[in-house]
């Protein structure tokens, strides 16, 4: 087979290489190592967790590439929906589930204090996630569904019980609000 | 460079052996099972076969509510003997109780309709995908857990029909208290409503299918379940959510069909004729159109404590350069539901729009009202920004017209 630049790839043809290929795995796992670590540290505000949480969610999307379905949403959506269902999970049973990890026999990981210590520089490096952190809660979901999950307007006004217009407005407050912060911090 | 590299390492150990591995090792070879897990699995089945048969269900602890509800402030909570279910019912896809709804008046004057799974004429959740430990009963949901269910509840004021398309709502009917809507392979896609006593029925599309359903009689009420993702033909399912509201009569801004879900049409009875809410631009027998694009709405009674200036005291943050403040005024106009409110606005006329804090509460005329603001200077167009105390009947224009009143009006100078 003729050697293929990975890193052009898009996220869909990743998963759809990585039924073959595992270098294209690896890709995929690049791109989104650090966007999963984050969005569990600041669910659950641990960095233990969301390491935990993160592999299980590796672990899980390895199990079911075969079932990836392009045509139903962006391989994105889809890794945010098994992360979105992980912590509901964890939340409901008051526990990281290891599942995915034994299904796929991945090792038990020994979490290093450096190890936690990346993971909590994600949000206290100055970045857009601590200035997120100091949104209001309603601003910060909003923003969070928005932003970072690519949900629809709809899908959050369902879920944030207001209207689309008031997620709109919070998206757009919030981000404004992080912007001016990030001006007075320059 | 990986951030933990050794999960990394892992995973990629992981995706080479799935990767190397012949297909039909990947699918696991026959073995016979252990004893125990034979067991376990005839367990999961008669449980399983308990659900779908229906009949034979234990009722467990009922569905606690996420949050504790006040009478007086946002949704309020259920008026005593306020609440019922309803007589509409829809088969789940994967068989056990069907789906219904029930409606729950609450004290700040609002309906709010309940979708769950329906058994021996009560509305709960099962305790099935990972809901109650997977306990196979069925757990009743009752009225105060309004707050509980985003989703699968829906409060409007009494005499407004709303109409809504919802995905992602799990199989057990217990929503996740954080995070996503469930999970998608075991979600369903649910439309519901209450449209009235002029609905005849609702018509929606399954498979490429067409199939109407009869509303249930004054109510106009109707709940329609459907698996959660399907592809194929079945492409306007699973993938959305949203919904509409409106008055009670066709022809008067009521509800609409959500162009992207399934439900295709509603169908009214007017006198002697039917006419149709239809996705369909050119639908036979169309409803008449609406005679004004919003309901009319009386202007408010002018009040001698409107453009009173109030007071706001500012404070700093926790986030340095930001503030915090606290606002005070008093009210002109009493706040006795939901059906009114007063909002805190900040017009950004360097930006386009206007940031709109609720005050979601009962209060009367003449009170002091204390609110606390954050990031006061966020959208600030330069060291000032403008705060203005807005009153507002429900479903009017969060800007000064029809329906909404200028409280007062305070400019608020960062400190230097």
């Amino acid at each position: 087979m003729a050697s293929q630049d990975l890193s052009r790839c898009s996220d869909e043809e990743l998963l759809r290489l990585g039924l073959e290929d595992a270098r294209a795995l690896g890709v995929f796992y690049d791109r989104y190592e650090d966007a999963m670590l984050l969005f569990f540290r600041r669910a659950c505000g641990r960095a233990d967790l969301a390491a935990d949480l993160t592999a299980e969610v590796f672990a899980a999307a390895l199990g079911s590439l075969a079932q990836f379905r392009p045509e139903l949403g962006s391989a994105r959506s889809w890794l945010f929906g098994i992360a979105r269902h992980q912590l509901a999970q964890t939340w409901r049973r008051r526990r990281v589930e290891a599942q995915a990890r034994r299904r796929m026999g991945m090792e038990p990981m020994m979490l290093s204090d450096e190890d936690l210590q990346r993971i909590d520089e994600l949000v206290s490096d100055g970045s857009s996630l601590a200035l997120l952190e100091a949104l209001p809660s309603d601003q910060r979901s909003a923003v969070v569904g928005r932003v970072l999950e690519e949900r629809d307007y709809a899908e959050l006004a369902v879920e944030l019980e207001c209207s689309e217009m008031v997620v709109r407005q919070r998206v757009s407050r919030g981000l404004r609000a992080m912007r001016a912060k990030l001006g007075d911090a320059l | 460079m990986s951030r933990l590299p050794q999960l990394r390492a892992s995973f990629m150990d992981a995706a080479e052996r799935r990767t190397s591995a012949p297909a039909r090792t990947r699918r696991g070879r026959k073995r016979p099972l252990p004893l125990v897990v034979v067991i376990a699995l005839v367990a999961l089945a008669l449980a399983a076969a308990a659900v779908a048969a229906t009949g034979v269900l234990r009722t467990g602890s009922p569905v606690r509510p996420a949050r504790r509800l006040t009478p007086t402030v946002g949704l309020g909570v259920p008026a005593r003997g306020g609440s019922r279910v309803l007589g509409v019912s829809f088969a789940d896809p994967a068989g056990g109780p069907p789906w219904g709804m029930q409606v729950v008046h609450t004290t700040r004057d609002l309906v709010c309709i309940q979708i769950g799974r329906r058994y021996r004429g009560a509305l709960g959740v099962l305790g099935l995908d990972g809901a109650f430990h997977d306990d196979g009963q069925f757990h009743p949901l009752p009225p105060d857990t309004i707050g509980r269910q985003p989703g699968a509840t829906s409060c409007q004021p009494e005499g407004v029909q709303v109409s809504l398309e919802v995905s992602g709502i799990p199989e057990s009917g217990l929503m996740p208290e954080f995070g996503a809507l469930g999970a998608l392979s075991q979600a369903r896609w649910v439309s519901y409503g209450l449209l009235g006593p002029d609905a005849v029925s609702v018509t929606y599309s399954y498979r490429g299918e067409s199939r109407s359903l009869p509303v249930e009689p004054v109510t106009g009420a109707y709940v329609i379940v459907l698996p959660g993702i399907e592809t194929g033909a079945n492409r306007r399912n699973g993938i959305t959510s949203g919904g509409s509201s409106g008055a009670s009569r066709p022809g008067a801004g009521g509800p609409l069909p959500n162009p992207a879900g399934a439900l295709t049409s509603i169908t009214y009875r007017l006198g002697a004729t039917t006419c149709q809410e239809s996705i369909e631009a050119r639908a036979s027998d169309p409803c008449p159109l609406p005679r004004r694009a919003f309901p009319s709405r009386a202007s408010l009674e002018s009040s001698p404590q409107l453009h009173r200036p109030f007071d706001v005291r500012l404070r700093r943050a926790r986030v340095p350069g930001s503030y915090s403040a606290i606002l005070e005024f008093v009210a002109p106009y009493a706040v006795p539901n939901a059906l009114s409110g007063y909002s805190i606005a900040s017009p950004t006329p360097c930006h386009e729009g206007t940031d709109v804090d609720p005050i979601d509460r009962d209060i009367r005329a003449g009170a002091t009202v204390t609110v606390p603001l954050e990031a006061v200077f966020a959208n600030a167009c330069g060291r000032s920004v403008i705060l203005e105390v807005l009153y507002s009947r429900r479903g009017a224009a969060p800007v000064p017209g029809p329906g909404t009143v200028v409280v007062g009006k305070a400019t608020v100078e960062r400190p230097r």
